[in-house]
């Protein structure tokens, strides 16, 4: 039961991949004035050197839900939330690239943090919040089934490029997923009845094995 | 007891409650109990007569080995195997309790302490709270002496502290016909919640929370 | 160790408590084990021993073993057949067939004749459920099923896909369920509670796989 999924982990106080996602910049719009903080945001055009109301900045998102509890900013919805992104989405989810670039109409990036940041923004999103809900869950269904291929496979290449489309999520299922397979396999085997040197073990041999090597090497140039 | 060696039939075990139970049964019941503990979520209650019982019984065991290695190895190396069996299914249902314990330290000492007897041992009772109590030491002590002075360590996340999660799905296998198990749909798209009859023998993938009481009362087998 | 979920050699250690028949070349008395008496061992005299004793005799070439009935080509082969031909998973001769079947070909490979076709015969069979399961869960996550039956899955198949299915589903869980207010479950209550509901619900059950279509209840 290691705890390193998403279900353990979102709105975990001590979790660092919860730290991550609640570090990701959303757009918020300030509503209140704030004196003497125009130079958080370059483009403001206050003389006394104010944040006005209107700005809209990008904060982290554990910023900007504390700004939006107390009515000092609004929050918007991430593109990669919006319309055209899940229309995207919707063709296909199995091959959408999370991690990528994407250009559309305002240049929107998944995030390797998808399916958590969603979670935090639904709450946030008063009119989408049903399809938001909606897209999340049948993208993440039609992508398990190919996690679940992806985590038999036994082609190392085809997994190295994966882990760069994944988000970071479907990346753990994966790794659990191919865990599971490899201690199958292995089991059936029969590898599993050989105990093998830990690897600090071995590599704290090599390196006491080297410095000799290399003092011989001194001593021939003499 | 006076079976002082491996050539005698050991008494049967009479057990405080007065009801004979044999150390086979109590095998089987330990294996089951081993099995429930490792695939339920969250930390079922203690059976710490049984566990005790049987680490009795392998100790006298292991007298009687010692008594008579020089006059018949091989039996003795047999009923060592046999011992180092029980030792380890004995152990790895200790450690998977203690695991549990480790994970969810805070949940597990807000219980009250009506529920704390329920589920833990005064063994397993004591390693919690050192455990938390050395925990806490170890986080305050990383981090005060480097806040600024009269700025107190942060501890309201106690409050909501990580949860062993009562609603993950399990295989089960029912030992009896189960009726009227409530397959909680949630609040999800407005659904009610469904009634179903598991079959004795039959094997289910369900919700952990749907048969909760019956995994603590034995009725149920995880898989 | 894995909280959660058991690996195969796990598996393995508690199939090894099996009842197999041996014909030892030896002569032992009674033993009294903790787990059951064994023995007295005659030679030439088939007698029911635990697999993990049978094993560790035969290390000791003391013992032949007698094949259980199930493992061998023709049983196997009707087998992989049934299982091709049904769309359910078919009942296995023993729940631990696969682990019984990898410990008796590993030690007693060379009594048994054909054991490599024994050997690829298992594996196939395993392969064909794992096939099916793989299947059935892809339909279990694209549905949106609370339950399902699963009868004749052992093990060894479960183990597998156990932890990818269970966290994969609590994430389900969780994407579905953002945002709205979700009664807590009760944590850890020591009191039994009986929630058992008197009212007869229409019992769901489905003879497919791992699907359980709420629209349809079987007639009772």
């Amino acid at each position: 039961m290691k705890e390193f999924y998403l279900a353990t982990t979102h709105e975990t106080y001590l979790s660092l991949s919860d730290i991550m996602v609640t570090d990701e910049k959303v757009a918020c719009t300030v509503t209140v004035d704030f004196a003497g903080l125009g130079y958080i945001h370059p483009s403001s055009s206050s003389e006394a050197g104010d944040l006005t109301v209107g700005t809209t900045l990008d904060l982290p998102l554990w910023m900007a839900t504390l700004m939006y509890r107390r009515q000092y900013a609004t929050i918007q919805i991430p593109p990669a939330y919006q319309e055209e992104a899940r229309k995207i989405l919707n063709v296909d989810p199995a091959v959408v690239d999370l991690r990528k670039e994407c250009a559309g109409r305002f240049r929107w990036r998944f995030s390797e943090n998808y399916y958590a940041l969603g979670l935090y923004i639904i709450p946030f999103s008063l009119n989408d919040a049903k399809e938001i809900r909606r897209s999340l869950t049948s993208t993440f269904q039609h992508r398990f089934r190919k996690i679940m291929d992806w985590s038999n496979s036994t082609h190392r290449d085809t997994l190295t490029n994966l882990y760069n489309r994944l988000d970071r999520s479907e990346v753990q299922l994966l790794q659990m997923g191919k865990a599971e397979q490899t201690a199958l396999s292995d089991w059936l085997d029969r590898r599993t009845k050989f105990l093998k040197a830990s690897h600090l073990v071995k590599s704290a041999q090599s390196t006491r094995a080297q410095p000799q090597r290399t003092d011989s090497r001194k001593r021939a140039r003499f | 007891m006076d079976g002082n060696d491996l050539e005698t039939q050991p008494e049967d075990l009479n057990t405080s409650n007065t009801s004979e139970t044999t150390t086979m049964q109590l095998l089987a019941e330990l294996k089951d109990i081993w099995r429930n503990e490792r695939f339920a979520p969250e930390l079922l209650p203690h059976h710490v007569d049984l566990v005790d019982c049987l680490l009795e019984q392998v100790r006298v065991m292991e007298g009687n080995v010692g008594k008579a290695r020089g006059k018949e190895p091989y039996r003795c190396h047999v009923h060592k195997m046999e011992l180092n069996r029980i030792r380890f299914m004995l152990s790895n249902y200790l450690r998977c309790r203690l695991e549990k314990l480790e994970l969810f330290t805070t949940h597990y000492r807000q219980l009250s302490a009506e529920q704390q007897e329920h589920f833990l041992s005064p063994a397993e009772l004591t390693f919690l709270n050192n455990f938390a109590d050395k925990t806490d030491e170890l986080l305050t002590n990383s981090v005060a002496p480097y806040l600024p002075t009269g700025m107190p360590v942060l501890d309201a996340w106690k409050k909501n502290p990580a949860r062993p999660k009562l609603d993950s799905f399990v295989f089960v296998q029912p030992k009896e016909v189960l009726e009227g198990v409530i397959l909680d749909a949630g609040t999800q798209d407005g659904r009610e919640e469904e009634i179903v009859t598991l079959e004795e023998g039959g094997q289910y993938l369900l919700r952990y929370s749907s048969v909760r009481e019956h995994v603590m009362a034995n009725r149920v087998l995880l898989m | 160790m894995s909280t959660g979920t058991f690996d195969p050699e796990e598996l393995e250690f508690l199939a090894e408590e099996t009842m197999v028949t041996i014909i030892p070349s030896a002569r032992y008395p009674l033993f009294y084990m903790l787990g059951g008496d064994v023995g007295p061992m005659e030679p030439s005299i088939p007698v029911p021993v635990p697999l993990w004793l049978a094993v560790h005799m035969r290390q000791r070439k003391q013992c032949r073993l007698v094949v259980p009935d199930w493992l061998a080509v023709e049983p196997l082969l009707k087998l992989k057949e049934d299982e091709n031909n049904s769309p359910v998973f078919t009942s296995m001769p023993t729940k631990h067939y696969i682990e019984i079947s990898q410990v008796i070909l590993e030690s007693f490979g060379d009594e048994i004749p054909h054991s490599n076709d024994i050997r690829r015969l298992t594996k196939d069979i395993l392969d064909l459920r794992l096939a099916k399961l793989r299947a059935s869960v892809d339909a279990f996550i694209k549905g949106s099923n609370v339950y399902a039956k699963v009868d004749n899955i052992t093990e060894v198949e479960l183990c597998s896909l156990r932890n990818l299915l269970t966290r994969g589903v609590d994430q389900l869980d969780m994407l579905r369920s953002a945002g709205t207010y979700r009664a807590p479950v009760a944590a850890a209550t020591v009191e039994d509670s009986t929630t058992l509901s008197t009212n007869p619900g229409s019992a769901v059950r489905s003879s497919r796989l791992f699907s359980s279509d709420r629209n349809t209840s079987v007639n009772s």
